[in-house]
C-alpha cells in the first residue's frame, strides 16, 4: 500500500514540475482583436469618420467622404480594407509602433471601441471597382506583383496580399493605392522607418527593391 | 546513338539536398562538378508562386513533384515466398522527382537524431542486455557518433535557416526547450515557429499528463533570415501549402532558395537537368568508377566520365543503382550475406484520431508542414524499454499541415462513406478535427531487403527495385505502446469528444501513407560484411563512389531524416576534400 501512495505523490509533483517549465503555448490574441470583439458600432465608426472626435480630426477630411481619397491625394483608401487591418493601424499610431505625425496624434485622441467602431465602418464600405486591368503597365510591375523576383528571393505581392482591393487576409490589405502612399510605405519600409510588419517581413522585402521597382509598383497598384 | 561529354572531376547522381551540398562544396573547392538531375528545373518564382502552386489536385493527388510512378515505380512483397507486384501510384511514400528532390515537396520538420541512434545495438545490448532484440532484427550501430557529427548538424542548421528553441546547450539544460534534445553547440538560427491552436491544447494537456511538450524545430524560416551561403530566406506564413508542394515563400528551406544560386555561379558547377542516369559504369576490374551513363532530354545515352561518382538520387533509388551498376555484393536473405540491399526500414508511424466540441476551433489551413507542439519522452532511450520488451521510440504531437479540402475530411468512425450523412459529418467535423501524429522508428529484419525484380521494367528497360518486408514485432509493440500513450493524451484535451487510436498494424503495406522516408539498402558501417559504404560514405568495393541519404541508414530512428542527411553530407564533403583527394581510388582510413 505505500507504494501504492506514493506513485501518485510522485506523479503529482513530476507533472508541477513539468507544468513550471513547459512554455505556454496558448496564443493570446492581441488588444486590437480584443477591441473588435467587443464593439462593432458602425453607426459611431461613421460619426467620428465624417465629424471627428475631439483631437481626432474628421478623417473624411483627407481619405475622403466615403473612404476613398480625392485624386492625386497622398492619403490611403480605407474603403474596403479588412477590418483587422484598419483596427491594428490605428493600435500601432496610438502607440507609436507605426510612426506618422498626422496619424499618432488622432490615434491617442481614440479609445479601443472608437478605433473598433471605425474599423467596422471602414471595412462596411464598398471598396472601389478594380479598374480593368491596363495595359501599359511595366513588365516589372506585372513580374514582382505575379510572380516575384527568384534572383531576389521575392515572393509575388499577390502571394499574401491577394489579387484584389479587398486584399488577401485579415492584416493583409489589398494594395490598390494611391502610387504616392505606396511609395511611401515602401520606402518607409525599406530605411527602417516602418517597423509595425512583425518580424520584419515587409522590412525584408522592401530592403531588396531597388527605387525603379518601388515607382513600377507603385504606379502600377494605383492603377488597379 | 549515344555520346560521350567532357570529362569532370566528379558526377553527382541527383539535384536534391545531398547533390546540392556536396555539388557545391566540392566546386567552391576547385573540382570540376557535373550535377545530373533527372527532372525538370523547377524555382520557386515562377513555378511555385500563387494562385498556381495551392493545387491539391495537381500536386498532391496527380504528384506533380514526384517519381513518375508510369515510368519508374518500385514493386512490392512481404515475404520472399511471395510475388511481387508494381506499385502503380504512390500512396506508402512520396519518392521525390525533379531539382531539389524531396528537399522541395517535404514538409521541413527538422531534426537532430538522438546519440542513443547512432550506438543503438550496443546501448540497447549494454542497458537491458541482448535479448531486448527481437530475432532477425538486423540492426546496428552506427561507425560513427553524435558528437561527431554536432557541428556538420549545426553548418545545416545555418543552411537552411532552422527554427526552434534550443533545450540543450553544450548539455546544459534550457528551460522552455525540449529537455530531451542532443546537446547543441549553438542555439537555432531562428526562434521557433508560432504554435495553432490544436497544438496549443496538446501541449496543454501533454504537460497536465507531466510530460515535457515543445515546439517542434523546423526548417521553415521564421524570420527574415540570410543563410551560411548568404541567400535571403523570407518569413513563414502558414499558408498551408508545404508538404508536396513548393513553398511560394523562400521560407521553407530548399536546395533551389539555400544552395543552388550560389552554386550556379561557380565556373566549376555545371548543373544538367533532364538527364536521367541509368546506371554507373566501371572499371574491367570493377574496383574503380569510370562515371555514368545518363539518357539526356532528347532520349539520346550520353557517357559521363569522371574521377569521382556520388550517389545523390531518392533514398532508396540510390541503392537501386548500386545494384544496376553491380556494386557491392547484393543481399541474400536466405544466408544472410552481402550487403546491398540490407536493412530496408520505413518510419513505424500511426495517429490518434480526435474529434471536438464545436467550441474547439482548429483552423486547419492555418498551417505551416512543420508546425506543431511535440514531445520527446518516448523517443529513443528516454524511457526505460526494460519492462516493455522492445527497442526505439516515437515521438507524439499535433501538427497543423494542411486544411486542403480534398485530403482533409475527417469525419468520426461509423459515418457513412457518402450521402447526406457523410455531407452532415464532413461539415460538422471540418473545423472541429486533427489527428495526434505518432512517428516511430523502425528496425530492419533478416528477410526484409530491396533487391532488383526479375520481371517488372522502367521505361527504359532496367529491372525495378523490389521491396520485400514486413514489420518485426517490436516495431507493433512499439506503435501499440505509442499510439496508447497519444490516445491518453487526445482524451485530457479540452473540448474533446472522441479519441480513437489507430496503432500500425501487420502486414506491412503499400496503400496507406507512412512518411516519405524510406531507407537503407546502402548501409553506413564499420564492417564490410554488414555494411555498404565506409564511414565516410564510400563504397568499400568502389572506393570512387559515394553514397549519400537515408540509404546510408542502417535503420531509422524515430526523428525525421533530412537534418542527419544534410549533416552527412558536409560530412562527406569534408572526408573527399581532406582525406580522399590526397590519395584518390583508395579508402579513406577511418
Amino acid at each position: 500500500m505505500k507504494h501504492a501512495i506514493a506513485v501518485p505523490a510522485l506523479s503529482l509533483f513530476a507533472a508541477v514540475a513539468a507544468l513550471a517549465q513547459s512554455p505556454d503555448f496558448a496564443r493570446k490574441p492581441p488588444a486590437w482583436q480584443v477591441a473588435l470583439e467587443a464593439s462593432k458600432d458602425v453607426a459611431a465608426g461613421e460619426a467620428i469618420a465624417t465629424k471627428g472626435k475631439g483631437a481626432a480630426l474628421a478623417c473624411a477630411g483627407c481619405h475622403g467622404a466615403s473612404g476613398v481619397p480625392a485624386a492625386g491625394a497622398p492619403f490611403p483608401r480605407l474603403a474596403g480594407l479588412p477590418v483587422e487591418y484598419v483596427a491594428k493601424q490605428l493600435f500601432d499610431y496610438r502607440d507609436g509602433s507605426r510612426a506618422n505625425a498626422i496619424m499618432e496624434p488622432i490615434g491617442k485622441a481614440l479609445t479601443d471601441a472608437d478605433i473598433a467602431s471605425l474599423a467596422w465602418y471602414y471595412a462596411s464600405l464598398e471598396s472601389p471597382p478594380g479598374k480593368a486591368a491596363s495595359t501599359d503597365h511595366s513588365q516589372r510591375a506585372w513580374q514582382l506583383a505575379r510572380y516575384g523576383d527568384n534572383t531576389l528571393a521575392l515572393p509575388a505581392c499577390v502571394d499574401c496580399h491577394g489579387g484584389n482591393v479587398t486584399g488577401g487576409g485579415p492584416v493583409l490589405p489589398g494594395l490598390a493605392q494611391p502610387a504616392a502612399y505606396t511609395t511611401a510605405q515602401l520606402t518607409a519600409f525599406r530605411t527602417g522607418e516602418r517597423k509595425n510588419d512583425g518580424d520584419g517581413i515587409m522590412q525584408a522585402i522592401a530592403k531588396r527593391l531597388s527605387d525603379a521597382d518601388v515607382k513600377a509598383l507603385a504606379d502600377y497598384y494605383a492603377e488597379r | 546513338m549515344s555520346k560521350t561529354m567532357p570529362a569532370v572531376d566528379v558526377v553527382l547522381v541527383g539535384g536534391g539536398w545531398t547533390g546540392s551540398v556536396i555539388g557545391k562544396e566540392l566546386a567552391a573547392n576547385g573540382q570540376r562538378v557535373v550535377v545530373l538531375e533527372r527532372g525538370q528545373p523547377r524555382w520557386t518564382s515562377p513555378d511555385f508562386q500563387a494562385p498556381g502552386v495551392r493545387d491539391e489536385l495537381k500536386y498532391t493527388r496527380r504528384n506533380e513533384l514526384h517519381q513518375n510512378a508510369a515510368t519508374e515505380t518500385y514493386t512490392f512483397r512481404n515475404r520472399v515466398d511471395e510475388t511481387a507486384l508494381p506499385m502503380r501510384r504512390w500512396q506508402f511514400a512520396y519518392p521525390a522527382n525533379h531539382l531539389g528532390g524531396a528537399g522541395v515537396h517535404w514538409s521541413g520538420a527538422y531534426y537532430r537524431w538522438d546519440p542513443v541512434e547512432f550506438k543503438l545495438r550496443s546501448h540497447y545490448t549494454q542497458r537491458y542486455g541482448a535479448r531486448i532484440f527481437e530475432d532477425g532484427i538486423t540492426a546496428q550501430d552506427w561507425p560513427l557518433t553524435y558528437d561527431e557529427l554536432e557541428p556538420f548538424y549545426d553548418r545545416f542548421d545555418r543552411l537552411v535557416g532552422a527554427s526552434g528553441f534550443a533545450g540543450n546547450l553544450k548539455g546544459v539544460i534550457q528551460p522552455g526547450g525540449n529537455p530531451f534534445e542532443p546537446w547543441r553547440s549553438q542555439p537555432y538560427p531562428n526562434p521557433p515557429m508560432r504554435v495553432p491552436h490544436a497544438p496549443a491544447l496538446f501541449g496543454e494537456a501533454a504537460a497536465k499528463l507531466g510530460y515535457h511538450p515543445y515546439i517542434q524545430p523546423s526548417a521553415l524560416s521564421t524570420r527574415p533570415y540570410v543563410n551560411s551561403e548568404g541567400l535571403h530566406m523570407n518569413e513563414c506564413v502558414y499558408c498551408g501549402f508545404c508538404s508536396n508542394f513548393g513553398c511560394e515563400q523562400f521560407a521553407k528551406a530548399s536546395p533551389q532558395v539555400c544552395i543552388l544560386p550560389v552554386a550556379l555561379k561557380l565556373p566549376t558547377f555545371e548543373l544538367r537537368t533532364n538527364a536521367h542516369v541509368l546506371r554507373v559504369e566501371l572499371d574491367k576490374d570493377r574496383k574503380s568508377a569510370r562515371g555514368v551513363t545518363y539518357v539526356d532530354a532528347a532520349g539520346v545515352e550520353t557517357f559521363q566520365p569522371a574521377q569521382i561518382v556520388i550517389l545523390c538520387a531518392f533514398a532508396i533509388n540510390n541503392t537501386r543503382l548500386l545494384l544496376l551498376s553491380g556494386i557491392g555484393r547484393p543481399y541474400d536473405p536466405a544466408t544472410g550475406e552481402g550487403v546491398v540491399g540490407r536493412n530496408y526500414t520505413h518510419q513505424t508511424s500511426s495517429g490518434v484520431s480526435l474529434f471536438f466540441d464545436e467550441s474547439v476551433k482548429i483552423n486547419p489551413f492555418m498551417a505551416a508542414g512543420a508546425v506543431a507542439v511535440t514531445m520527446d519522452d518516448f523517443c529513443s532511450d528516454n524511457f526505460d524499454h526494460g519492462p516493455l520488451g522492445f527497442v526505439g521510440g516515437g515521438y507524439i504531437q499535433i501538427q497543423v499541415v494542411s486544411g486542403a479540402p480534398i485530403g482533409n475530411r475527417p469525419t468520426p468512425p461509423g459515418t457513412p462513406a457518402w450521402g447526406s450523412a457523410w455531407k452532415k459529418a464532413v461539415k460538422r467535423y471540418y473545423n472541429h478535427s486533427i489527428p495526434i501524429t505518432i512517428t516511430g522508428s523502425a528496425m530492419p529484419v533478416r528477410g526484409g531487403y530491396l533487391s532488383l525484380d526479375p520481371t517488372y521494367k522502367d521505361a527504359w528497360g532496367q529491372p525495378l527495385l523490389r521491396i520485400t518486408y514486413d514489420f518485426p514485432d517490436n516495431d507493433i509493440k512499439l506503435s501499440a505502446f505509442l499510439t496508447d500513450k497519444g490516445t491518453g493524451i487526445g482524451r485530457a484535451m479540452r473540448g474533446i469528444t472522441l479519441a480513437q487510436g489507430n496503432p500500425r498494424t501487420k502486414p506491412y503495406g503499400v496503400n496507406a501513407y507512412q512518411s516519405s522516408h524510406i531507407n537503407g539498402g546502402a548501409a553506413m558501417g564499420a564492417d564490410p560484411a554488414t555494411s555498404v559504404v565506409n564511414r565516410y560514405a564510400q563504397c568499400w568495393d568502389v572506393p570512387n563512389v559515394f553514397v549519400t541519404g537515408a540509404a546510408l541508414f542502417p535503420q531509422n530512428s524515430c526523428y525525421n531524416p533530412t537534418g542527419t542527411i544534410g549533416a552527412l553530407s558536409y560530412w562527406t564533403a569534408d572526408a573527399i576534400k581532406r582525406d580522399y583527394l590526397k590519395a584518390p581510388g583508395r579508402l579513406i582510413a577511418s
